[in-house]
């Protein structure tokens, strides 16, 4: 429940809210990050997992450590036989089934400790992939939308990793726009089973996978999801891919000939299958976000551990300004990545568990409970693969050419991480969804920004803040500028709508640009409330670096936010007001006043950051 | 087969540790706590002996804060029945020398029925080796320490020790303490499941009296850090320089 005030002196600044005291966790709304912080107790954090999450975390990273990580190579070179051995090893000690109710051989627990265990799984990228698409876009379409029969019939073994899963949606003509596939069912004049052909792509775990969750079209027309039995006649693979990285996971095409697949294993309605596979992507671009951090999280740590030991010029090349600024700034992209995946996957897991907990729930619900938070899993995507291919590219630099050789963790690393951007919907088609599905739901009334924006407009109007810093908190000043910058954000958001509404899809760019703010809104959002969690909790966690790392994350992605409204503006006034240059430099002048915030010293910060991250010899641990 | 295995709550093997303002114990902040290495593999032996018997419980005792709960709970996942904390006062936080907390133990596991008492052979904080050879003296029990092969027979077990250039197998009678050294087994891991279901086991914790220090902690202090090497020359002809330093320098020949 939210709980107010747990710290004397807190201004009212922290008091409004979109989600009242007693709303209940089945009401837990999306784009939250836009209103005001909002303080509450039980957010989902690295910081505040439970003792239980940390001993399940220690039985993930020593499966890591003794079994996945020394099989690196042998995985590569022999993936189809070490991927199910690993799975079905991941298996036995549970790590397959957290989400899986318990009558279905899971533990029943929700997303969140599923997700931390994916950041130390994500240790070792190949085998993120092959358990990342076998507990996640493989199997959870089953647990959320399946049938109790086919959940009783496949989930215990595909839980004990005796099956493996893989999703089929990708096709050779039907990659970003996953609507158009080809792959066609018919029904059989009896009634019993569906005929289906086609051609399937890019198949994760496609060549040692004993079942498929497969799109395809009825009559060519109703999108539609399928379990289809690897066994099943006409089923036939093509060749493994000769990917750049991710080497030790299997990537196949799936041909299918007059494959007979029954009617009990149509996974929901006919023509409801986009809805099952779309949801399906929005919960495993979470997960992909949750396992790019363990990625972030392991290399800042190896750059950290190498540069301590790499003497250069006599001295220890951690001790150079220009390698522990890119500690500074790898830590301040972690933690901008890490927060926002926390906090997003806590009010998602809220939401969902909440619908789920109902006895009578339907598997509509559930889809709606995810569809909810489909700007922050998209954006999560986004903005964590990015942020990973800044540490992992920095970490490489930090190694110098040690980094480029093939005996150093890190140059495979650098090839894993690439996929990131690509799969699970492109950057560029997630940042659609982030902008596309914001703008939809403001123009169709589903999201009430209005007073939010007369709010905004009064503000840009008199330059006035009226709310006043909060007490008690190191990072009041950042509090101020996030607020300021949620409101000429949301400003412009409405702008833009107005402008656009009827031509969004010729206008990319401007979407693109768009996402951008909601993302960085989003990430410092999610970071200045783990701080304000960090400062409120008793316990001894060395506050001053969250601090300091709160302060960074606004330092770093505050100006990115004010550049992309700027470059906004700048585009959409012509169409408001045509041939007033003169007024668009005043109006511009009065945002850029209104954003105008005290100088940061970001040398200082950074060496600070930077200091504190030497000491310990590692980032923050869970 | 009924066990007591005796675990300890330490800091973890990664963690940097520092000094802490008094000068004499380490600061406990950004300090991980794990279950003692060499216990795991009292733990798993433990486990292992229960399996082959096919009957019998293993209780985890623990004595330290109440933090080391957890500790035991670490152990329950991995398969232990019962936990017993030895819950140390807060209030009287001075370090405990390996005797009085062999006397708190023993005091507990003279009530405790077992056929096999397990320690770690040593902590990785203070390295004593000196509790689990205490207990089994003030039980009057025999004690093998260093085992690296055991076998448990109804009464008896044998035990093989590694000692200087030697194994050395013993058999010995049950009840009987026994020091687990690595190499020992390979400690499972705790299943989810085994998580799960460690938090419905029973847990109990007992308030520790505790007596005044008779041992105390004057200063901790960090090694010295490392110094840097030293070129003395390349090749061949540097040995015999090398073989005069070795001795007269760091008198290590």
């Amino acid at each position: 429940m939210v709980e107010w005030g747990r710290r004397a002196g807190r201004s009212p600044f922290f008091r409004e809210d979109l989600m009242s005291e007693t709303a209940s966790h089945a009401e837990t709304r999306g784009v939250s990050f836009l209103h005001p912080i909002v303080e509450r107790e039980d957010l989902f954090l690295p910081e505040s997992i439970t003792e239980d999450d940390r001993l399940m975390l220690d039985t993930a990273r020593e499966f890591m450590e003794r079994e996945v990580l020394p099989r690196a190579a042998e995985l590569e070179a022999d993936k189809l036989r070490v991927s199910r051995e690993l799975l079905r090893r991941a298996g036995e000690l549970g790590l397959l089934g957290v989400e899986v109710p318990e009558e279905y051989g899971g533990l029943g627990l929700g997303f969140r400790v599923g997700m931390l265990l994916l950041e130390e799984i994500a240790r070792e990228g190949s085998y993120a992939c092959v358990q990342g698409a076998h507990t996640g876009i493989g199997m959870l379409p089953i647990v959320f939308f399946g049938t109790d029969e086919q959940r009783r019939r496949y989930l215990p073994r595909l839980v004990k990793g005796e099956l493996a899963s893989a999703f089929a949606l990708t096709e050779p003509d039907a990659g970003s726009d996953a609507l158009s596939i080809r792959c066609k069912a018919v029904l059989s004049p009896d009634g019993t089973h569906y005929v289906v052909n086609g051609e399937k792509q890019w198949i994760t775990n496609a060549g040692f996978a004993d079942i498929f969750v497969l799109s395809a079209k009825v009559d060519g027309e109703h999108f539609t999801t399928f379990i289809l039995e690897r066994d099943t006649p006409g089923v036939t693979l093509g060749r493994e891919e000769d990917k750049m990285g991710i080497r030790g996971s299997s990537t196949r095409s799936l041909i299918l000939q007059d494959v007979r697949i029954p009617v009990a294993n149509r996974i929901g309605e006919v023509g409801r299958g986009h809805k099952v596979a779309l949801n399906n992507l929005n919960i495993g671009r979470m997960k992909l976000g949750f396992g790019v951090l363990g990625g972030c999280r392991a290399l800042l740590n190896a750059a950290l551990g190498f540069a301590a030991g790499r003497k250069q010029f006599g001295r220890p090349i951690a001790e150079f300004g220009m390698i522990r600024k890119k500690f500074a700034e790898m830590a301040i992209q972690t933690f901008a990545a890490e927060s926002m995946c926390y906090v997003a996957a806590g009010l998602i897991d809220e939401r969902v568990h909440a619908v789920r907990a109902r006895p009578d729930h339907t598997s509509a619900e559930v889809l709606g409970a995810i569809e909810e938070f489909a700007v922050e899993t998209a954006s999560i995507k986004v903005f964590a693969s990015e942020a990973l291919d800044y540490v992992v590219d920095e970490a490489l630099q930090v190694h110098g050419g040690y980094g480029y050789m093939k005996e150093c963790p890190v140059e495979k690393a650098y090839r894993d991480a690439r996929i990131h951007r690509v799969f699970e919907g492109t950057n560029e088609i997630n940042r659609l969804v982030v902008a596309g599905t914001l703008l939809r739901r403001v123009l169709t009334g589903r999201l009430d920004l209005g007073p939010r924006a007369t709010e905004a407009e009064a503000s840009l109007e008199t330059g006035v803040l009226d709310h006043a810093a909060p007490a008690g908190t190191g990072i009041g000043p950042e509090l101020e500028r996030l607020e300021r910058l949620k409101r000429a954000g949301v400003y412009v958001l409405m702008k833009v709508g107005q402008v656009f509404a009827d031509r969004l899809r010729e206008e990319q760019e401007v979407l693109e640009g768009l996402a951008d703010v909601v993302m960085d809104l989003e990430a410092c959002d999610a970071a200045l409330r783990r701080v304000l969690w960090v400062e409120g909790t008793p316990g001894d966690r060395g506050v001053d670096l969250y601090q300091d790392l709160g302060r960074g994350v606004l330092a770093t992605f505050g100006p990115r936010v004010e550049r992309n409204l700027v470059e906004l503006l700048s585009y959409t006034w012509p169409a408001m007001e045509p041939a007033s240059a003169d007024r668009l430099a005043r109006h511009l002048f009065r945002v850029r006043s209104f954003l105008e915030a005290p100088p940061v010293n970001r040398y200082a910060l950074r060496r600070r950051i930077a200091e504190r991250l030497s000491a310990r010899g590692r980032y923050l641990e869970h | 087969m009924d066990s007591v295995v005796c675990v300890k709550r330490v800091p973890d093997t990664e963690t940097k540790v520092q000094v802490g303002p008094d000068g004499r114990r380490i600061q406990a902040s950004g300090v991980n706590h794990v279950l003692n290495p060499y216990d795991e593999y009292a733990v798993e032996a433990c486990l292992q002996a229960r399996e082959k018997a096919g009957s019998g419980e293993v209780t985890v005792l623990s004595l330290g804060p109440a933090e080391a709960a957890q500790t035991i709970r670490q152990a329950l996942a991995m398969g232990a029945d019962r936990g017993v904390l030895l819950k140390t006062d807060p209030a009287c936080d001075y370090y405990m020398d390996p005797l009085s907390v062999a006397h708190a133990l023993a005091a507990r596991l003279k009530t405790m029925r077992l056929d096999l008492l397990w320690f770690g052979k040593l902590a990785i904080d203070d390295q004593s080796y000196a509790v689990g050879p205490a207990v089994a003296t003030l039980l009057g029990l025999p004690c093998v320490t260093e085992v690296a092969e055991f076998a448990a027979l109804p009464g008896r077990a044998t035990a093989t020790r590694v000692v200087e250039g030697d194994r050395v197998r013993m058999e010995v009678d049950l009840p009987a303490v026994f020091c687990a050294s690595k190499g020992l087994n390979e400690p499972r891991f705790a299943s989810l499941k085994g998580i799960m279901s460690a938090k419905k086991k029973p847990l109990e914790t007992v308030d520790l009296a505790q007596g005044t220090a008779r041992v105390e902690v004057v200063a901790l202090e960090l090694p010295p850090a490392r110094q840097a090497g030293r070129w003395i020359g390349k090749g061949v002809e540097a040995v015999p320089e090398l073989v005069r330093r070795l001795r007269e320098e760091a008198k290590v020949l």
